[in-house]
């Protein structure tokens, strides 16, 4: 496979840029040579981001894009047949086709990405640029490896095979990955680390886990300790209650002996009866109760006496007492008969003079009447009420005519006042035609302000347009608006074309620029290079030849001797002169070669510079050429542009100042247009503002008015008109008001005129019912409204007298039949009681009556009270004799009980008795305090304390006490040990810890497992890769020794014949071979050296990639830079026969090499590729 | 009648290929199957079931501390105290186990001896059932052969510890087919020692609930037991979760991905999923990479960075809720490895050099012995019979030159790896 084109289609700088890469006879060999900054390591990236994607993150999408970077190729396969590719950047389906002939992108098919990496045996970018590929880093790096491996075969061989930087490294790499995880005698291993807490867990584990037998064991010391201290809590408690009983019993014994002897005393006495306690107080109380009983009865019988005879004494009148009420009644009503009886005499008086009241006011009314009659004489209540009201209504309406009469006065004189006002108030004049024009040139003023704005417009645009003229143009205005201008596009084009001839010339000047200071920087490296001897290759061989030239001399002369003896002759004759000159020569020639060997590197820079000054002051030269044609061109530019600006009489225009020009004058012409369309409304508005005025002067005219003078402005004329329009208009208002006024005073004159009429008809009216009404009350018709008021007055006194009059005669009935029935209700009751009433008036018979009841009320009253006296002491005496008798019996009854013969003999047997009691009540107490002492019957005790005596008491209780505290301690041993028992069953309590150990533990064992693993995955590898380095060595030794030999001795320009083998303590290393034979080991190698060494393995061994694996594009990136002239053309003649092989792509950015390339005998293999 | 079935508890056995390090939700874990055990108890009682039969393997019989019995006992009093009844058959895990004999258990629970099938009855419920423990670890016999038939008039339930007609993964015990637990008449079969829930059959119901709590990542998926309501003779189950920690394999496919980033971006993506699907449990995930791609070489060059990086990605994505377990490697690169074989240079000897390890376990087994043998005779024993350190299995050691080869690659590649 190799390259055929490329198509830099957008990547980096690059747009569209295509890379034709012919093939001549071989696969190719192509320099690709861009200057700094030119794109050179940007070709590189692209060639390997066509071969392998386009990397995710990448510095090539400044210009274009991430999704729009492209970059294709066209090539041609082992088969002959040629392939169009285009890679774009993307994730997926980065790959289509390209129409070769057309350059057409195919993006509709696109190619599985294995279409190129297939190409590539599968091989990544890595792996590729390790085997295929040739850099100076590369290069460097595997040199110093090789100094480092001491030339060790087996892997240098592979290094270099490889491509790799550090074979060493990846071993060791792979190694120390190993040793990090595990050593085996060590600790500090990951690996190790982990097996070690493997065990802490497991142990851990086995701490924590509980097995069965041990919670069995657990449980079960648990139980025998808990009944072990059962029994002896039992035993304990059984000393402790015999304990108990013997205190019990201590304390028993006293009580005991004391109820022995009680109880003797009580059977002494047995025969007494049980008396009550209390016996000798209820004896005496009986007998205290018998004596008050007796003196009782005896006092109550005197009193008894007393009373009896006091009661005969008596006497009651019972007659007064069945009246009392009567007589009570007559008593309290002797008062009213009294006033009665006195008041009859003034009534008859006050009658008479009432009567004669009456009969004066019947004759003052004018009517002759009895008094008893007169009440018929009264008028009725509605007729007074009637006459009333006429009275009022007469008052109400004779006011209101009054009122009327006075309003009608005063609206008479407003009316006179009015009508002469109206007399002296101007007519109007007549001016409607004069309104009706004003409506229609209401906007004059208007338009003559608009007027006068037009004016300064103009004046203003005018004077722009001059001035603008001025600035563009020579000539007029109006030549200016005709003129023909060129076209604004014309502009553009020049000033493009004046703009890119003054990007190459800047460019020029600026190449020329940097030319000259790195030439200057090149020439003072050259002097410091040349500071000091500098030995080149020319000098040394010219030292050679000379040392040659002079021993030349002596071996003729030498020769031509021909005998030993006269060679021994002639060298003891050969003047010291000459062995002195040759002896320098020799020295000089052998300082100069190891000074140039020394130095070699200096050399080649110094070269390299040298050639480097040559090349810039080529370049210098053809930036002169560059820049006599660019001032050529320049001339020709700028005639064609005078000829483009000649009719604007503008000769130093320039494209940008005419595009500038052209739009000023594009303005200018927008102007002047305005200025046209200005000058057209101001002509029309003059016209409008003319019109005004004449239709105005007409209405004037027409009414009357002066019509308007030359110097009057139309506005003005305008405010005169409506100014008399104004005035007639108030005059007219004015007018109209006052009679308006007038009319309204008329109307309410007539109004008040009717009403007037009105309120007289209703008096007339009045004067009819008033005539009928007063007729009644005896009066003539005509009688005024006061006399009625009097005659009113008459009849009210009248009714009051006649009032009077009536209650008065009741009065009187009533007092006369108050004294008749008291009269005859008091001869009733004293003829009924036998009281005497002769001679007596009623009042007197009723008051002795009512002393009589008093007395008989009093002595009744002492009757009742001896009757009380006496029933109440009988029934003392009774009672008396009642409790006697009882006391007696209650002695009886206590002489009985205690079964004696009388009360005499009761207090012995009392005595007896309570000491009987007092025993009795001891030995109670003595029971119930055994009782309770002991809480149970008094029978157990007495058994409990059988015969126990207090001494033999103490001493059992002493030996108790003894055994109780041995047992009090065994108890507490017991406890303890069941608590113990009993933590340590409870201590199983379900819980997590050996749970958690085991996850710990498994944890533990998965982190080894990894551990282990990765550990083997290195070791492994390590071993495999050591296995593969020595095999590679075996297979290949031979033929890639023997050709990396041979490119060696070529780049090394014979300096080194070849490469060979030896051993060295037990190791194969690399030497380097002297044409003479010398061995030279890689550390004796110059750095330069051991770089072409390194180089000529890896192009054995690319050599011999490409056999296995076919022809590969190898791509050369600056790889020549440290090589001295010679060995550079060397290694290119290398290069050059590689590309019979395959395609070889040489990416450089020095153009020494380019020329050496290009002057070198291989100049027809190689296509040189300017970027 | 509601009743839960629950199998395979393995109470205290401790989840299997969780390394620990910096982050990871070592404390929300812990006591995982304890938890998932309490979530069960706490299930009963919530759902107030009449009772629960649990079908073996209560725990492990290698690992016999006391302890875990005594916390299975208090959940079962728990239970009591409910008054729900328990019926227990022993596995092949719990059948020596002394533990089991000593232990002692509240008279809720039942446990059915071993000596041959026995029915109890509860005559309240209606229920009969039927059951048999282990006797010994391994019984190879066919239990359910000389079970009862069913008692007319009752519910009938058999429990049973068998492997049926065999499943991958499981020891075959106490086999039996379908056809002798139809013979049998009963309306469920109640069975435990597979770890995955499997409804067998539905006329009648063959159940196996799977295990309460995965303990590797090859048991994935919610854990849990059987909610079985029988209602007026038709029988209804739901599967309720009860696990802590759910175990989740994430695949990632990294065909197109062009560098780590995508590979974290989308793994993070997978991550939230899988915690999505956990409903707020801890996740244990395992990563496995797989396809080809450039991410290749740098995955293959430095594998343990890039399990640092999944995992401090997968704690930030979880919230500290996720646990890596492995990252398993099998990330190819574009182009079939065979193709470097081809030619001269030393990449292609490599490939053929490891190619020829592979093909040849005697070769491999040599190569292995004599670089590895120092650490080998370190390792401990338990663990070289475990699955993950079998360096002496061929197919382990190919696995490891898998690895190998890549790393090589990568290294021969140099920096230069990643286009």
């Amino acid at each position: 496979m190799k390259f055929a084109r490329l198509y830099l289609k957008a990547f980096g700088p690059f747009r569209d840029r295509i890379v034709e890469l012919p093939a001549g006879a071989s696969h190719g060999f192509h320099v690709v040579f861009g200057p700094n900054e030119a794109g050179k390591s940007t070709m590189l990236r692209a060639v390997t981001g066509f071969l392998f994607g386009i990397p995710e993150r990448t510095g090539d999408a400044f210009l274009h894009e991430y999704n729009a970077l492209r970059v294709g190729a066209t090539l041609t396969l082992a088969d002959g047949q040629r392939l169009s590719v285009m890679r774009r950047k993307a994730r997926k389906a980065t790959l289509f086709g390209i129409d070769e002939s057309t350059g057409a992108e195919i993006t509709d098919g696109p190619l599985p990405d294995s279409a190129v990496s297939d190409l590539l045996g599968g091989l990544d970018l890595g792996l590729y640029q390790n085997l295929f590929g040739l850099d100076l880093n590369g290069l460097v790096a595997g040199s110093d490896e090789l100094l480092r491996g001491e030339g060790e075969v087996g892997r240098s061989l592979f290094q270099a095979a490889a491509g790799l930087a550090s074979l060493r490294t990846v071993i060791a790499d792979l190694d120390d990955e190993a040793a990090a995880i595990f050593k085996p005698r060590g600790s500090s291993g990951r690996l190790n680390r982990a097996l070690h807490e493997f065990d802490e867990h497991k142990r851990a584990l086995k701490d924590t886990t509980v097995r069965t037998a041990q919670w069995e064991t657990a449980e079960r010391e648990y139980r025998q300790a808990a009944a072990e201290h059962g029994q002896l809590r039992e035993a304990l408690k059984d000393r402790r209650s015999e304990q108990l009983r013997l205190q019990r019993i201590r304390i028993n014994l006293p009580l005991l002996a004391e109820r022995q002897l009680k109880r003797e005393e009580a059977a002494s006495i047995a025969h007494i009866p049980l008396l009550s306690a209390d016996a000798p107080q209820l004896r005496a109380a009986a007998q205290e109760r018998l004596r008050n009983a007796e003196d009782a009865k005896q006092s109550a019988e005197a009193r008894l006496a007393q009373l009896e005879s006091a009661a005969a004494g008596l006497v009651v009148r019972e007659g007064l007492l069945e009246y009392a009420s009567a007589i009570e009644q007559n008593f309290h009503a002797v008062d009213a008969y009294r006033v009665a009886r006195e008041s009859v005499p003034r009534l008859v008086r006050e009658r008479a003079d009432l009567s004669e009241k009456i009969r004066k006011l019947l004759a003052e009314i004018g009517a002759y009447h009895e008094v008893m009659d007169a009440r018929e004489l009264l008028p009725p209540e509605t007729l007074l009420a009637r006459v009333e009201s006429l009275i009022d209504e007469q008052d109400r309406l004779t006011e209101r005519d009054e009122q009327i009469g006075e309003r009608i006065r005063a609206k008479e004189t407003a009316i006179e006042q009015l009508e002469e006002r109206l007399a002296a108030l101007p007519e109007s004049a007549h001016l409607d035609a004069l309104e009706a024009s004003l409506a229609s040139v209401a906007n004059v003023a208007d338009l003559e302000i608009r007027r006068r704005k037009l004016d300064c417009d103009i004046a203003d645009a005018d004077g722009r347009l001059q001035r603008d003229t001025a600035s563009l143009w020579a000539g007029s205005l109006a030549e200016l608006v005709v003129l023909t201008v060129p076209m604004a596009e014309a502009a553009g084009t020049f000033e493009n074309e004046f703009a890119a001839l003054a990007q190459e010339e800047r460019l020029v000047a600026e190449n020329d620029v940097t030319l000259r200071r790195d030439l200057e920087e090149r020439r003072r490296e050259l002097e410091v290079l040349a500071t000091g001897e500098i030995v080149t290759q020319a000098e040394l061989a010219a030292a050679r030849a000379e040392r040659d030239r002079q021993w030349a001399d002596l071996r003729r002369s030498y020769s031509a001797d021909g005998s030993h003896a006269a060679a021994k002759a002639v060298g003891a004759a050969i003047p010291h002169a000459v062995a002195a000159a040759f002896e320098a020569t020799i020295r000089e020639s052998d300082r100069l070669a190891d000074l140039l060997r020394a130095d070699t590197e200096r050399v080649t820079t110094l070269e390299a510079t040298r050639q480097r000054i040559a090349a810039m002051q080529t370049e210098a030269q053809r930036n002169e050429e560059q820049r006599e044609r660019l001032a050529g061109k320049r001339g020709n530019l700028e005639q064609q542009w005078a000829a483009v600006v000649a009719p604007l009489r503008r000769k130093d225009l320039s494209p940008a100042a005419l595009r500038d020009w052209l739009s000023r004058h594009q303005r200018l012409l927008e102007r002047h247009g305005e200025w046209e369309s200005l000058r057209t409304e101001w002509a029309l508005v003059g016209r409008d503002i003319a019109r005004a005025r004449s239709l105005l002067d007409t209405a004037l005219l027409a009414c009357g008015l002066t019509a308007s003078t030359a110097d009057e402005s139309a506005a003005g004329v305008l405010a005169r008109a409506q100014q008399a329009v104004n005035g007639a208009r108030k005059a007219r208002a004015d007018r109209d008001a006052v009679a308006e006024q007038i009319r309204a005073g008329a109307a309410e004159l007539r109004d008040l005129v009717k009403q007037r009429q009105q309120t007289t008809a209703r008096l007339a009216e009045w004067q009819q019912k008033w005539a009928s009404a007063v007729e009644r009350l005896h009066l003539t018709t005509d009688a005024v409204p006061a006399e009625a008021r009097t005659r009113l007055d008459q009849f009210s006194r009248l009714s009051t007298t006649l009032e009077a009059l009536s209650r008065l005669m009741e009065e009187s009935s009533a007092h006369e039949s108050v004294a008749t029935r008291f009269d005859a209700k008091v001869s009733d009751i004293a003829r009924t009681v036998a009281e005497t009433a002769q001679g007596m008036s009623s009042d007197t018979v009723a008051i002795r009556l009512y002393d009589a009841l008093a007395e008989t009320r009093s002595a009744d009253m002492k009757r009742q009270q001896l009757a009380n006296d006496l029933e109440r002491e009988i029934r003392t005496s009774a009672d008396a004799a009642i409790a006697a008798a009882q006391a007696r019996d209650a002695l009886h009854e206590l002489v009985r009980l205690a079964a004696c013969d009388s009360v005499d003999e009761l207090p012995e047997v009392e005595a007896r008795a309570a000491r009987k009691h007092s025993l009795q009540h001891r030995l109670h107490e003595i029971d119930e305090q055994l009782v309770q002492q002991n809480a149970r019957p008094v029978d157990d005790v007495l058994h409990e304390a059988g015969a126990w005596t207090l001494d033999g008491v103490e001493r059992q209780l002493e030996e108790l006490g003894t055994e109780v505290e041995v047992t009090e301690r065994q108890v507490e041993a017991a406890q303890e040990a069941v608590f113990g028992a009993k933590q340590r069953f409870d201590a199983i309590d379900g819980g997590t810890a050996a749970a958690e150990a085991q996850q710990t533990l498994q944890s533990s064992a998965t982190r080894i497992a990894k551990e282990a693993r990765t550990y083997a995955r290195a070791r492994l590898a390590s071993a495999i890769l050591n296995q593969v380095v020595q095999l590679y060595r075996e297979q290949h030794q031979g033929p890639l020794l023997a050709r990396a030999a041979e490119v060696f001795a070529r780049m090394t320009l014979g300096s080194f014949a070849g490469l060979t083998v030896d051993y060295e303590d037990d190791r194969q290393v690399l030497l380097g071979v002297r044409p003479d034979a010398a061995r030279v080991p890689v550390a004796g190698m110059s750095q330069g050296t051991r770089d072409q060494l390194f180089l000529a393995l890896r192009l054995a061994a690319i050599e011999q990639h490409i056999e296995g694996r076919g022809p590969f594009p190898v791509i050369v990136d600056d790889l020549l830079v440290q090589f001295d002239d010679e060995r550079a053309v060397a290694t290119l003649e290398v290069l050059s026969e590689l590309s019979s092989k395959t395609q070889v792509l040489f990416f450089t950015h020095h153009q020494h090499l380019v020329e050496l390339a290009e002057r070198s005998t291989m100049k027809e293999k190689i296509s040189v590729q300017r970027l | 009648m509601r009743f839960l079935h629950c199998a395979d508890i393995h109470l205290d056995s401790p989840l299997r290929g969780l390394e620990r390090y910096e982050g990871a939700p070592v404390d929300q874990v812990r006591g995982a199957t304890r938890r998932a055990f309490e979530n069960m108890i706490q299930c009963a009682i919530r759902e107030k079931v009449d009772f629960v039969v649990i079908a073996g393997d209560l725990y492990d019989g290698d690992w016999p501390d006391f302890n875990t019995g005594l916390f299975f006992a208090k959940g079962m009093a728990q239970l009591g105290e409910s008054g729900i009844a328990v019926y227990v058959v022993r596995g092949n895990h719990d059948a020596a186990s002394k533990l089991t004999r000593s232990l002692p258990l509240p008279g809720n629970v039942h446990l059915f001896p071993h000596k041959a099938p026995k029915t109890l009855i509860d005559d309240q419920l209606g229920l009969a059932i039927h059951g048999q423990s282990f006797a010994t670890a391994a019984v190879l016999e066919d239990l359910a052969a000389a079970y009862p038939s069913a008692l007319p008039g009752y519910f009938n339930l058999g429990a049973l510890h068998t492997s049926l007609t065999g499943r991958p993964g499981h020891d075959n015990y106490a086999p039996t087919t379908e056809l002798v637990l139809k013979s049998k008449g009963y309306d469920y079969w109640a069975l435990g020692h597979v770890h995955a829930r499997e409804i067998v059959a539905r006329a009648p119901w063959v159940v196996y609930p799977g295990n309460l709590q995965g303990r590797k990542i090859t048991e994935q998926g919610a854990k849990g037991c059987e909610l079985v309501t029988v209602e007026d003779g038709s029988i209804t189950t739901e599967s309720i979760a009860l696990d802590v920690l759910r175990w989740s394999e994430l695949v990632i496919d990294v065909a197109g991905m062009t560098d780590l980033d995508a590979l974290l971006e989308r793994a993070a993506a997978e991550v939230r999923s899988a915690m999505t699907k956990a409903d707020g449990r801890i996740v244990g995930m395992r990563f496995r990479l797989h396809g080809a791609s450039a991410v290749h070489r740098d995955v293959s060059a430095h594998p343990e960075v890039i399990v640092e990086q999944l995992r401090a990605m997968a704690l930030d994505a979880s919230a500290g809720n996720a646990w890596v377990e492995k990252v398993d490697f099998r990330v190819r690169p574009y182009a079939a490895i065979n193709r470097f074989a081809t030619g001269d240079d030393p990449v292609a000897l490599l490939v053929r050099e490891l190619d020829a390890f592979a093909q040849d376990p005697d070769k491999l087994a040599a190569l292995a012995n004599e670089t590895l043998r120092d650490m080998q005779l370190k390792l401990p024993a338990e663990l070289t019979q475990g699955d993950e350190l079998r360096l002496d299995d061929v197919e382990v050691l190919r696995d490891l030159l898998r690895e190998a080869e890549d790393e090589l690659l990568a290294r021969l590649a140099g920096e230069r790896g990643t286009p």
